[in-house]
C-alpha cells in the first residue's frame, strides 16, 4: 500500500511536470496558428499591388507590368519575431519599389509597408559584416543566429546575436543595411539612433481588431484574384497595361476607394538627429513658399548637438513669426485615420511621428477597412519618395495650424 | 523487491530529467525577456491634462508627490496641445448615459479614464458642442467641462531624457490621482 500511496504521488509530480513543460510548446503552438507563409504572403502582395494600380494610386503611375520576385527577404523584429515578407518589385529588370507584408496576422492588414522607387541594398553585405563585427568584439563567443531586422522602424539592418561563453551574456550587433554602418545596441536616445519594436507598437491596435483586419486584407485578395481571373487575367506574372485597364473598370476592384496626395517635396535629413529640423523644413517649403537651412530650423528648436528635440521644441520654431509663423500648431496623440483625412482635405500635411522619428503625411487612402497614410520621409538613406503605410505605426503628431 | 527499486530508479531518473526540462525551458524563457525589455524610446516631456481649474500649486504639489526621478519644469497651462472636453459619470450609471449619448448621431467618438467610482469621458480634441449636444448633457443632469493642459519638461541641462520604461512607472502613478486626466509622453525624435 505504501509504495502504491508513494508510486501515484511520483506519477501526479510527473504529470504535474510534463504539464509544466508542455506549457511553452503549447503557446508556440499558438503563436504559430498566426503566422503567415510565403506562399500566401505572395498573394497579398499580387493583389494589392495590382489593387494599388488599378485604383490609380498616387506614386504607381509606372508600376503597370511591374512585376514581384516570389522570394521575399525576411524581416524580424529585434525581440526575435518575424515581422515582414519584404517582397521586391522588378519592371524591366530594375527595382521600382519594395512591399512589406506582415508575417503575423496579428500586426493587422497584410500590406504594411509600399516603397515606392526604391533603393537597392546587399543584405549579404550588411550580414556577413554583422557577423565578422560579432567575431572581432567578441573573439570567445558562440554566434547563435543573424537576421536582417527592423531596427529603427522603418530602418532595416542586420542583427547578429553572439553569446560570450565566459559570462553567459548574449550580444546583439546591429548594421544598417544602406550605410554598413554600425548601430549601437542601445536604448532609443537623442544622439544614437535607438532600436525599438515596431512589432509591440502595431498589437498596441488591439489584438482582436488586427486579426479581423488581416481576414479582411484577405477577402480583398480573394476578391481580387477572383476578378482578374473573371476577366481571364493571371495576376501571379507582370500584368499589361490593356489588362490593367480591364481591372481598373472592374467594380469589384476600385469601388470605396477615396484618396488624395498633397504636393509635398521631400528633403532628406542631414545627420542623424535632425528628422525634426528636416520635416519642418518640408513642410515649410510647402506652407510658405521658402526653404530655410535644417541648421537654422534646428538652432531654432533649441537643438543642442548631437542630440535629437521633441515636439515641444519643434513648436517653438512651427509657432514662431521667424519661424513657420504657424502659431496655432499644436501636438497631439490623436493618430486616427479621421483626423488624417481632415487635415489632407483641407490641404494640411503634417508631422507624423513614431516613438523615434519624425516624418511628414501628406495624404491617405482608404479601400474599405484598408487605411494607408502617405508619409515623406527624410531618412537620410532613403531615397525621398514617400511610401504608402498602413495605419498604426504612428505615436504622435504636429498638425500646422495658423 | 529489486524489480520495484529499478522502477523507483527508472520514475527517479525521468523526474530528474523533466526538472532539467523545465529549468531549460524557465532559463531560455528568462533570456528572450530580457532581450524583449532591452531597448525602448526616450521620453523628453509628459503631456498631462488636468482636471479643469487645477491651479499651479496643485500642480506643483501633485508632482512633488510621485518620484519623478530627473529634475523638470512645469509649463503650467500651454497650449502647445488643446485641452479637451470631458464629463463626470457616476460608475453606475456610465452606461446608461453612454447609451443614451450614443442616440445621438453626432456623438462624438471618446475615450473612457476610470477613477474609482467614477467615469471620466474624454471628448476629441477638436470636438465642438453644438446645442443638441448640450440638451442631452441637461437632461441627464451632466455639465460639460473643459480640461487643463500643462507640460513637463524633464531634465536639468546635462540629461534630458527619462527611459520610456520609467515614464511608464511615473504615468501609472500619476493617472491614480484624481486631478490627472490623461498621460502622454514627448518622445525625443
Amino acid at each position: 500500500m505504501i509504495y502504491n500511496k508513494s508510486g501515484t504521488g511520483i506519477l501526479i509530480l510527473a504529470m504535474l511536470l510534463v504539464g509544466i513543460a508542455l506549457i511553452p510548446a503549447a503557446s508556440a503552438q499558438e503563436e504559430k496558428d498566426y503566422s503567415v507563409n510565403v506562399e500566401k504572403a505572395f498573394e497579398h502582395a499580387n493583389a494589392h499591388m495590382i489593387h494599388f494600380i488599378a485604383t490609380n494610386t498616387p506614386g504607381f503611375e509606372n508600376w503597370t507590368e511591374a512585376s514581384i520576385d516570389p522570394k521575399p527577404l525576411e524581416l524580424y523584429d529585434p525581440t526575435g519575431q518575424k515581422l515582414y515578407y519584404q517582397f521586391s518589385v522588378y519592371k524591366n529588370s530594375s527595382l521600382i519599389g519594395r512591399i512589406d507584408i506582415g508575417a503575423d496576422k496579428k500586426m493587422g492588414h497584410s500590406v504594411q509597408l509600399v516603397e515606392l522607387d526604391s533603393k537597392p541594398f546587399d543584405a549579404t553585405e550588411a550580414m556577413k559584416k554583422s557577423i565578422e563585427i560579432a567575431k572581432n568584439e567578441y573573439p570567445d563567443g558562440k554566434i547563435k543566429s543573424t537576421q536582417m531586422v527592423a531596427y529603427d522602424y522603418p530602418a532595416i539592418g542586420a542583427m547578429t546575436i553572439v553569446k560570450d561563453k565566459t559570462t553567459g551574456d548574449e550580444h546583439r550587433i546591429f548594421v544598417d543595411v544602406y550605410t554598413l554602418e554600425v548601430i549601437p545596441d542601445e536604448p532609443a536616445t537623442e544622439t544614437e539612433p535607438g532600436i525599438w519594436s515596431i512589432y509591440e507598437q502595431r498589437l498596441k491596435n488591439g489584438i482582436d481588431k488586427n486579426l479581423k483586419n488581416w481576414q479582411e486584407s484577405d477577402n480583398l485578395t480573394k476578391s481580387i484574384e477572383q476578378a482578374a481571373t473573371n476577366k481571364g487575367v493571371n495576376i501571379n506574372v507582370a500584368v499589361t497595361e490593356d489588362n490593367i485597364k480591364k481591372l481598373s473598370g472592374d467594380t469589384t476592384i476600385v469601388a470605396d476607394t477615396v484618396q488624395k496626395d498633397l504636393s509635398v517635396t521631400i528633403y532628406l535629413q542631414n545627420t542623424y538627429y535632425y528628422c525634426q529640423p528636416a520635416t519642418a523644413q518640408m513642410l515649410t517649403k510647402y506652407y510658405n513658399g521658402v526653404k530655410p537651412s535644417q541648421d537654422s530650423i534646428y538652432q531654432m528648436m533649441g537643438g543642442v548637438a548631437p542630440n535629437g528635440v521633441t515636439n515641444d521644441q519643434a513648436l517653438i520654431y512651427y509657432k514662431s513669426s521667424s519661424g513657420m509663423n504657424k502659431p496655432n500648431s499644436y501636438k497631439s496623440t490623436d493618430v486616427t485615420f479621421d483626423k488624417a483625412v481632415s487635415e489632407i482635405n483641407n490641404y494640411r500635411p503634417f508631422k507624423s511621428g513614431t516613438a523615434t522619428h519624425a516624418r511628414v503625411c501628406r495624404g491617405y487612402k482608404q479601400t474599405d477597412s484598408e487605411q494607408y497614410l502617405r508619409i515623406g520621409d527624410p531618412y537620410y538613406t532613403s531615397l525621398g519618395m514617400a511610401y504608402w503605410e498602413l495605419i498604426g505605426s504612428e505615436t504622435n503628431r504636429i498638425y500646422v495650424k495658423s | 523487491m529489486k524489480d520495484m527499486s529499478k522502477i523507483n530508479k527508472g520514475i527517479a531518473i525521468f523526474i530528474v530529467f523533466l526538472i532539467l526540462v523545465v529549468l531549460l525551458g524557465l532559463v531560455i524563457k528568462s533570456q528572450i525577456d530580457v532581450i524583449r525589455q532591452a531597448r525602448e524610446p526616450q521620453v523628453g516631456g509628459l503631456d498631462i491634462q488636468f482636471e479643469n481649474g487645477t491651479t499651479e500649486p496643485e500642480v506643483k504639489a501633485i508632482l512633488k508627490n510621485y518620484n519623478m526621478t530627473v529634475n523638470y519644469t512645469i509649463d503650467y497651462d500651454s497650449d502647445n496641445m488643446l485641452k479637451r472636453y470631458y464629463i463626470t459619470v457616476d460608475q453606475d450609471k456610465r452606461m446608461d448615459i453612454i447609451n443614451e449619448l450614443r442616440k445621438d448621431e453626432n456623438w462624438p467618438s471618446y475615450t473612457e479614464v476610470k477613477k474609482g467610482n467614477y467615469s471620466i469621458i474624454m471628448l476629441p480634441e477638436e470636438f465642438i458642442p453644438d446645442e443638441e449636444f448640450l440638451t442631452m448633457l441637461g437632461k441627464n443632469d451632466l455639465q460639460l467641462k473643459k480640461s487643463l493642459y500643462c507640460y513637463i519638461h524633464l531634465g536639468d541641462g546635462s540629461i534630458n531624457w527619462i527611459s520610456e520604461k520609467s515614464a511608464l512607472r511615473i504615468k501609472n502613478e500619476l493617472v491614480t490621482n484624481e486631478k490627472v486626466l490623461t498621460v502622454s509622453f514627448d518622445y525625443v525624435e
